[in-house]
Parts: structure tokens; sequence; C-alpha cells
């Protein structure tokens, strides 16, 4: 691996990183701004209930000092790490990083995959040996390509993909609450012309299974890398549109596929 | 080329081959991972950072969503239109919530805690870890109405919490077919 490589990995990485916390905190979702919520969701997560049974999660939010300086930490970690490159910054940004997925899944009742992107990535930098860190890289580009062909075969297996119905309820269910909140709004219309347009809908559920099966090339080449990641753009940009689902957070595994 | 050959040939090539060849100790890493991710798919069971990526498979039925309504000093707050992380927190919060007391504070959780204590013990202390505290959800309207407000001082802090379940009809307009308060707080002097 090219050393400008490896540091054009750290500057997007890192730089991506920023701006990410930016808009978490824009968002009013840090730690010190979650305002230490009443209500848990460990689900039956093993590593969720271990944090719990340690009392960790209750131990940040009730805590506003501590809370705050994670916030700080998450913040400044990435910057000091552009200005020196060091392992021990990108371990402890990894740390925290855990601990932020973790106590926001466990106090919004969901998990949510899309931090698995930034937690993952991060971990190549834990490594001063460049060929560790080149190995750590492409492992994390086999996880990406690994959970969009699974995603795929999550559809297939269930049998959703064969359900011609299955977008629209899905779309019902979704668009619910602003249909409910914005009857009147262009978007509320753009929404109800998608559930009732069945072969539409239909399409973009099909359209979306293909894209991500299509991820399955990676595994046997990385010539096609760069048309991965324009499908994934386009992949993206189709779940906003159709669902009002946003990817962006997703974003920091298409790195492994651009270096 | 026979077979067996071609498929030697193949596998050199692979990056776990290559991986063994170059990092035996990231080798051992990356297979126990492969290993924990295939046992925790086909067990069902998502334990983090094992989850399935089974996102919009699941057929669910949409007869009659619920939707819900949240009033602060008696003015809407839509958090559909919210920022995404924000309107998953609130979003998914308050479905919680609803959950938890229409079903009497009942958790799935408990029959999982009952399982797992047999193996790890003490299971008073994994209950009160792992499972709601009641009087804390009831505090729940107070917690939201306070996190909407964000650093503003409201006049009258009051939340009222709504549930509405609604029907589509053919022309994917929305209707009420039921309504409920499921929570709220107003401040006493």
């Amino acid at each position: 691996m090219s050393t400008s490589n490896n540091v054009k990995r750290a500057k997007y990485f890192f730089g991506m990183a920023i701006v990410w916390v930016l808009y978490r905190f824009w968002g009013n979702t840090l730690f010190s701004q979650l305002n230490d919520p009443r209500i848990i969701t460990p689900d039956v997560d093993n590593s969720f209930w271990l944090l719990q049974l340690l009392q960790i999660p209750e131990f940040i939010t009730s805590n506003q000092t501590i809370a705050t300086l994670l916030d700080i930490s998450m913040l400044f970690l990435p910057m000091l790490y552009l200005l020196k490159p060091n392992r021990w910054y990108a371990m402890f940004f990894s740390v925290v990083l855990t601990l932020y997925n973790s106590c926001f899944s466990i106090y919004s009742g969901h998990h949510f995959h899309s931090l698995l992107g930034i937690v993952f990535v991060s971990i190549p930098f834990w490594s001063d040996n460049l060929k560790r860190r080149e190995n750590l890289w492409h492992a994390v580009r086999y996880y990406f390509l690994f959970s969009m062909v699974s995603a795929a075969l999550w559809k297939v297996g269930r049998g959703a993909i064969f359900d011609v119905n299955f977008m629209t309820e899905t779309l019902k269910i979704q668009h619910a609450q602003y249909i409910f909140d914005f009857p009147e709004s262009m978007l509320s219309s753009w929404y109800k012309w998608l559930i009732q347009s069945q072969a539409v809908a239909y399409g973009f559920y099909i359209a979306a299974t293909i894209i991500e099966l299509s991820f399955i090339v990676g595994f046997f080449t990385k010539k096609f890398d760069q048309s991965l990641l324009v499908l994934f753009l386009i992949f993206a940009i189709a779940n906003l549109v159709a669902m009002g689902v946003s990817s962006f957070e997703l974003i920091f595994f298409l790195l492994t596929l651009l270096f | 080329m026979q077979p067996y050959v071609q498929l030697i040939h193949i596998m050199r090539k692979t990056f776990l081959h290559q991986l063994f060849d170059t990092d035996k100790t990231l080798f051992a890493i990356v297979c126990t991972f492969i290993l924990l991710q295939v046992f925790f798919t086909f067990k069902g069971v998502e334990s983090f950072p094992f989850v399935n990526w089974g996102m919009y498979s699941e057929v669910k039925n949409a007869q009659s969503p619920l939707v819900y309504e949240i009033e602060v000093e008696g003015k809407k707050v839509h958090f559909s239109n919210m920022i995404d992380c924000k309107k998953s927190l609130v979003g998914q919060s308050l479905s919680r919530y609803d959950k938890l007391t229409s079903d009497g504070f009942a958790e799935k959780e408990a029959a999982v805690i009952k399982k797992r204590s047999s193996f790890i013990g003490n299971e008073s202390y994994i209950s009160k870890c792992i499972l709601n505290d009641s009087a804390k959800v009831k505090a729940y309207p107070f917690w939201l109405l306070q996190y909407l407000a964000d650093m503003r001082l409201l006049q009258n802090p009051e939340i009222e919490i709504k549930k509405y379940s609604v029907s589509y009809d053919e022309n994917v307009n929305l209707h009420v077919m039921s309504s409920k308060t499921i929570g709220g707080y107003e401040y006493k002097q």
C-alpha cells in the first residue's frame, strides 16, 4: 500500500467523521443532548445487556460532565488524528463511537445499522503496521459487500421480493405519520402517488434488491468497485426519495471502495 | 488442469488465504468474526456488532397503522419533519412508550432473563438492569417535553401525546379510526 493512499484514507475518514459529529450535534442527539432518557430497550442483544449490567449507559447520560467530555472527544479525536496520526486516537475514537452507537440504540429502541459504517471503518487505523492496516481495510470492504448482499438475501429468503404488494404495504406504514402530519404537502402527494402505483413501488423494491445483490461481484474482483460506488449512491438516493430513509451514515463504507 | 488443482489455485487467491499467509493473528480474528456472524444470523438474534441486515424484508400488516400527535403548550410538534437522527429518537421511543403502557409494562425480555439467568445467576439484578422501571416510563412525557423544548424556556410547560389508529381509503387519504391520549405532563405550582 502506498503511504499517500494511507494518508488519503485517514484524511477522508476523519474529515467525514467531524462532519458526522456536527450533524449529530445539529440533530440534538449527542450524549449530552439525550437529556437522561427514561426508557431503555436493550432488546436481547448480549452486548447491550453487558453495558446495561455494568450500568454504563445510565452512568454516561445521567452525568452531564461525562456526557459532555465524550461529545468533545468525539469531535476532537478525529481532529487530533488529522494533525498528528496516532493509533491511540483512533482506538479511543472507536471505543467512544461504540458507546455512542450502543447508548443511542438502547435509548431509541432500535438497532441502528447505519452507525456500523463509522465504527467499522475506524478500526483499520488502530494499527501502525501498514500491512495489517491494509488487510483490515480490505476486511471492512468485504464486510460492506456482505451487508449489501445479505440485505438482498433476506428479502429473497423471507419471500418479500415475490410479493408484488409488499412495497405498497411497507410504504403505507412508512409514510403514515408524514401523511397524517402534512396531508396537503407536495411530498405527501408524491408518497400517495407511489402507494397508488403498485407497479412503480414494486419496481423500486426489485431494483433495490438487484443493486444490493450486485455487490456480490466485489467478492471476486475489485475492478468494478467504482461502479459499485455509483450503484450505492443511486440506491441511497432512491431510498431517500421512496422511503424517506437517509443512508448518509453508511457512506463511510464507500471509502473502502474508493481507496 | 484437474478440477481440484483449479480449486486450490482459486483458493490461494482468496483474501482469507492471503491473510493466513501474511498475518495469522488477524486471520484468526477475521475467522472468529465470520463464525460469530453466522451463529447470530442463524440464531436470529442481533448482538452488536453482529447484526442482521434484514430491514424491509418482513411482511407487516398495514391495515391500521398507528400515528402519534404531540402537543407542546397547545402547539403541534411534527416529529416526522425533524432531522433523521432526531426523528428516529423521538418516533422510536414514543412507539416504545406506547407499547409498554398498553401492555401493562410487560416486556418480552423477561422470558429471556429467566433463561439467561440460569447461566449467569442473580435474576433480580439482571431484571433491574434490563427491564424498564414503570415509574421511569411514566415520566417519559416529561422527558419528551424537556427534550423537545431543548434549551428554550416554556411559559406553560405542558405536553399531551395522542395516538391515532388510521386507515387509508382508495385515494390514499388517511382516516382516523380511533384516538386515545396516551400520556401528558402539566406543570402545577
